[in-house]
């Protein structure tokens, strides 16, 4: 049983996604627990491939893929969970800031975050903080997480915190803030509650406020 | 007051505009292009070329803020001037202000240059390359991912000379990015005024204050907010030329 929980880990951490989805099919057809699966092989990969990415073995590209493959075999395995593997562990609201186009961070932390267990909502990309903050009403997200690629466009997070405040919003939700030119000094700065640094770190922020 | 030496440190995407302009005398430093791919990486490449002088300089910084790149610089013993912009388009169009207007008129636009082009740091190369270290899905895959939010392709050269010099390679970029993501090919000619003032810039740099620049003196670090203007918040959408 292990062996397929590895071939399928080892699949999505290289990326392989037609690979990774025959591996699953087999491993359900032997049996295996799709909770393990989700467990020991998706979120294991992807901690690895965030691993990978941190230490600089791993660029963009390969991270890219390896959340691609991720994604295309989750909905082979989700049919078969049950009990708690089936339920989620939180809804997320996420999308690039007003003016930001760059979304390939943002859709690779949406892609974990789903591996992971969340639930998200996405938003898409050049959204106005107005739109968070709408979102933030009528979703009721425990995390709410926005990225930014350009300087110019950084200080629209702050005015979307501050709508937040205004609609005394800002409690009910962890606001996460996230992209290459952001800082853990900018996230303080604006008052957001964390800095993901990468994808992988934005999940584990995610996971350590969940308690 | 004995004048400082004057030196440059400069990214090569600024070869052309700034090496052509600058006294032959003037030892220069010019730093990989693709530095601007890892930001958080910038100022460490930077300081260490700063620390390795010799003596207390007047250092012309060819950097604009390039995605918090240049923030944690340390002048230490040297004064720094910086040409107060988010990045190179805009030291290409001259003016902190002209890229402003342009980036929130269409924030979708991927600007090319000569630097940018010589380098093959561009979407053409990008899908070359991921076809050979991958395949063609998966290199149709990351390019997708990568530009399909984009809506132009821009060309900026500082001179009439420099975009046609540059022309053939950008019309090859531009017909694969209009294939694939429907992107508008435009050229824009920006100016040298920006990068003229920065030269001519005395050592003694106190005597030409200007908002486009930042005047660091010695044992002073950057940081993001010398560079912040007021009046750079975002129009409404309404505003927008969006597919124009």
């Amino acid at each position: 049983m292990s062996q397929h929980i590895d071939a399928i880990k080892d699949f999505v951490i290289r990326g392989k996604k037609n690979d990774a989805a025959e591996a699953v099919r087999q491993a359900l057809a032997a049996g295996t627990d799709a909770g393990l699966i989700m467990k020991d092989a998706l979120v294991a990969a992807m901690a690895i491939v965030g691993q990978k990415y941190s230490s600089g073995e791993y660029f963009l590209p390969q991270m890219m893929i390896a959340a691609r493959a991720m994604t295309e075999v989750i909905p082979l395995i989700k049919p078969h969970l049950i009990g708690v593997a089936a339920e989620k562990k939180g809804k997320a609201v996420i999308g690039t800031v007003q003016g930001d186009f760059h979304d390939i961070g943002k859709n690779i932390v949406r892609m974990m975050m789903e591996g992971a267990g969340y639930e998200v909502v996405d938003l898409g990309v050049d959204v106005q903080p107005e739109k968070f903050v709408e979102a933030v009403t009528k979703e009721s997200p425990k995390f709410l997480l926005m990225s930014a690629l350009i300087t110019l466009t950084m200080e629209s997070m702050r005015r979307t915190i501050e709508l937040l405040n205004a609609g005394g919003l800002r409690s009910k939700v962890v606001v996460g803030v996230g992209g290459a030119p952001l800082s853990q000094k900018f996230a303080d700065e604006i008052g957001a509650d964390f800095f993901g640094e990468d994808a992988y770190v934005c999940v584990q922020s995610c996971n350590q406020r969940l308690a | 007051m004995s004048q400082r030496p004057l030196v440059a440190l400069a990214c090569t995407v600024l070869n052309d505009l700034l090496g052509s302009r600058l006294p032959k005398s003037m030892p220069v430093d010019w730093m990989d292009i693709s530095l601007h791919n890892t930001p958080k990486k910038m100022a460490a490449a930077l300081q260490e070329r700063l620390d390795a002088l010799a003596t207390p300089s007047t250092v012309l910084i060819g950097y604009g803020l390039c995605g918090n790149g240049l923030v944690g610089l340390k002048s230490g013993p040297h004064t720094l001037v910086i040409p107060r912009t988010h990045d190179c388009v805009a030291i290409f169009l001259g003016s902190h202000q002209r890229y402003v207007q342009r980036f929130f008129a269409n924030p979708n636009t991927y600007y090319l240059t000569k630097g940018w082009i010589d380098a093959k740091d561009e979407p053409l190369t990008d899908y070359r390359d991921y076809v050979a270290q991958f395949d063609e899905e998966t290199a149709d895959y990351l390019v997708e991912m990568k530009y399909k939010h984009y809506r132009k392709l821009c060309l900026v050269g500082f001179s009439q000379e420099e975009i046609e010099s540059v022309r053939p390679a950008a019309m090859e970029i531009a017909r694969f990015c209009h294939e694939r993501f429907g992107m508008v090919y435009e050229e824009t000619i920006g100016t040298t005024e920006l990068i003229d003032a920065l030269v001519a810039m005395p050592a003694d740099v106190a005597q030409a204050p200007s908002d486009a620049f930042l005047v660091l003196a010695p044992g002073s670090e950057v940081t993001a907010a010398m560079f912040h203007w007021t009046g750079d918040a975002p129009p409404q959408p309404m505003a927008r030329k969006e597919n124009s």
